[in-house]
């Protein structure tokens, strides 16, 4: 089996009564794209909020490698190699896709919050900038304020924000989500890219999409786990059957 | 800076430099005065404009430091500043590190509120208690002296001297403001402002962040606070009220958020006001109001940009389209941050 970048043991988040996320144990490995789908809340978004940070588990662990990370704040786990992106698309609007990308790069420098600018520091952050746009493909767009971007360049700036940081988990809550077709594409093949050195995990509705993409399938229902493994096993399994999937969705 | 920028810059210098030589005295003390209230009103919007965060209990750090040297000072000599004015901006730092500690835990309305609980605590204290003279204040009967080998390098009981001293602070506060605004401290606390969820998941430390601003913010205001206590010679439990806060707020709101000398125009802009409206009716305050109300009204992107960057501080999503309806629910929750 491959490196285990990210797991969670009998992870569990409760809202007042309801179990969101009910005793999830979940193993992702480097240069593989786990995706979790399941019903509206079957819990996945809990999960990802769970595993950035942005959430404290109620009981459970989560571990980065061996570390524990389950009491560490988010902005922490960003810097332990955590990087995600949100459903609703999560910039800063108004700075330029420069600027934007610029802060991704700088909160993991050592000069992330120095009191003064130095030169090298600068100019050091400027270049991994532009090299994380090119790898983006954003170069052209650099000056551009982020707002005036279209919702599919704004969710490949958001993306691309998540790469400079160099994490070694990359989690993506419905990257897809209203996006037009020609930009599903082209979202669909960077998510591609991203596997190479890293685990990642999808959240994703758009089920072409999901098999097109995934190394590794988790099906979550009521907050549970109900099936978990190869796409194609997944697909046959009779109780995601049930639960999701609906019998013309398995045959197209 | 564009030329054009610098040259303006320098042209104002020069007339706030030669200012001594053409007004009289007490126009000169008034703009000791206005030079004091726009340090404090920058203090203020590095925590307001570029932070986000609307604070109401600045005025307390600029009456600790003004307390500072009232209770330093000994009653028939003058202080020293070597010793009274770096007592005064550790008073004002220390008070900033422990209410920026405890209120910047909360967001938004609930920061406003906080911050101004605190700052009226502070105010009763001093007007309640016996302390320092109580709600009847204090005298600092000399101004402080900066003695160097047996020698008053800085003269301070000269107008002219006191107001270059001012004008030398005031600079010096540009320039701070200017420096930490631009380097990454700067653009961190920014991106807190803009998309706070975001800013923490890229791995930016925001309480600290927000908290060292505080201390810097309350620091600064502490330095404008002593400068007006020695010009004064004299403090009063007033210098800690929320009153004194909302106007260095008025000042900020006034003279533009984005900018670092920007809340010193306004405290040009309140103080003018305030001067020329005196000496024509006792109403003067409902007049300055008014104006103030119409100035606001006709350049409402001072005001806009106020509560557009307050806003999203505390609610990051809200200015973004709604994409997915099925995690409203978790979203609310995912603020406990």
């Amino acid at each position: 089996m491959a490196d285990i970048a990210m797991r969670t043991a009998a992870l569990s988040k409760r809202f007042g009564g309801l179990a969101a996320v009910n005793d999830v144990s979940l193993a992702f490995a480097v240069g593989e794209i786990h995706a979790v789908i399941g019903p509206n809340g079957a819990g996945k978004s809990t999960l990802v909020n769970l595993l950035s940070g942005d959430f404290r588990p109620t009981s459970g662990d989560i571990f980065v490698g061996d570390r524990n990370v389950t009491m560490l704040a988010a902005d922490r786990r960003g810097l332990f190699g955590i990087g995600r992106s949100y459903q609703k698309t999560t910039i800063f609007p108004d700075a330029t896709v420069f600027e934007n990308v610029r802060l991704a790069v700088q909160a993991h420098a050592p000069s992330a919050i120095a009191l003064m600018a130095r030169t090298a520091g600068e100019q050091d952050l400027r270049m991994r900038t532009d090299a994380a746009l090119s790898t983006a493909g954003l170069n052209a767009r650099a000056n551009v304020r982020a707002n005036t971007l279209s919702h599919g360049e704004q969710r490949q700036l958001e993306i691309a924000m998540v790469i400079a940081t160099d994490p070694k988990v990359v989690l993506l809550d419905e990257p897809l989500a209203g996006m037009s077709g020609a930009e599903s594409r082209d979202m669909v093949e960077l998510i591609k890219t991203l596997r190479q050195g890293r685990a990642v995990l999808l959240v994703e509705h758009d089920m072409d999409a999901v098999f097109a993409v995934a190394d590794r399938l988790t099906v979550m229902a009521d907050g549970k786990v109900i099936a978990s493994g190869a796409p194609e096993d997944v697909r046959r399994h009779s109780a995601v059957r049930a639960a999701y999937l609906g019998a013309e969705t398995l045959h197209t | 800076m564009q030329r054009a920028t610098r040259l303006i810059v320098l042209a104002l210098l020069v007339a706030a430099i030669a200012l001594p030589f053409a007004a009289p005295t007490y126009y000169m003390q008034f703009a000791t005065k206005v030079l004091i209230l726009g340090m404090l009103a920058m203090a203020l919007n590095l925590v307001v404009g570029f932070g986000g965060l609307v604070s109401v209990c600045h005025a307390a750090f600029y009456g600790i430091a003004g307390y500072v040297l009232a209770i330093a000072a000994p009653k028939y000599e003058p202080a020293s500043l070597w010793l009274t004015l770096p007592l005064a901006l550790i008073a004002s730092s220390a008070a900033a590190l422990v209410l920026g500690a405890l209120s910047l835990r909360t967001r938004g309305v609930y920061f406003i509120m906080v911050t101004l609980a605190f700052g009226e605590m502070l105010f009763y204290f001093f007007h309640d208690t016996t302390f320092a003279g109580g709600s009847d204040g204090a005298f600092i009967n000399l101004k402080p002296e900066a003695m160097l080998f047996g020698v008053n390098v800085l003269d301070l009981d000269k107008p002219r001297v006191f107001y270059w001293a001012v004008l030398a602070m005031a600079v010096l506060t540009i320039l701070l403001l200017h420096t930490i605004t631009r380097a990454p401290f700067g653009r961190a606390l920014a991106a807190a402002r803009d998309n706070e969820r975001r800013a923490r998941s890229l791995g930016f430390p925001i309480y600290r962040v927000r908290l060292t601003a505080f201390v810097i913010s309350g620091a600064l205001a502490g330095l404008a606070g002593y400068f007006a206590a020695a010009q004064f010679g004299f403090v009063a439990p007033e210098m800690l009220g929320w009153h004194q806060s909302a106007i260095a707020l008025v000042m900020v709101v006034l003279g533009g958020q984005r900018s670092v000398a920007g809340p010193l125009f306004g405290a040009v802009i309140v103080m003018g006001l305030e001067e020329s409206l005196k000496g024509l009716t006792e109403h003067w305050k409902l007049i300055e109001g008014l104006i103030i109300i119409a100035i606001v009204l006709a350049f409402p992107s001072g005001l806009q940009g106020l509560v557009a960057r307050v806003l999203p501080a505390h609610d990051p999503e809200k200015r973004e389209p709604a994409f997915g309806q099925d995690r409203a629910r978790i979203d609310n929750e995912s603020d406990h941050g």
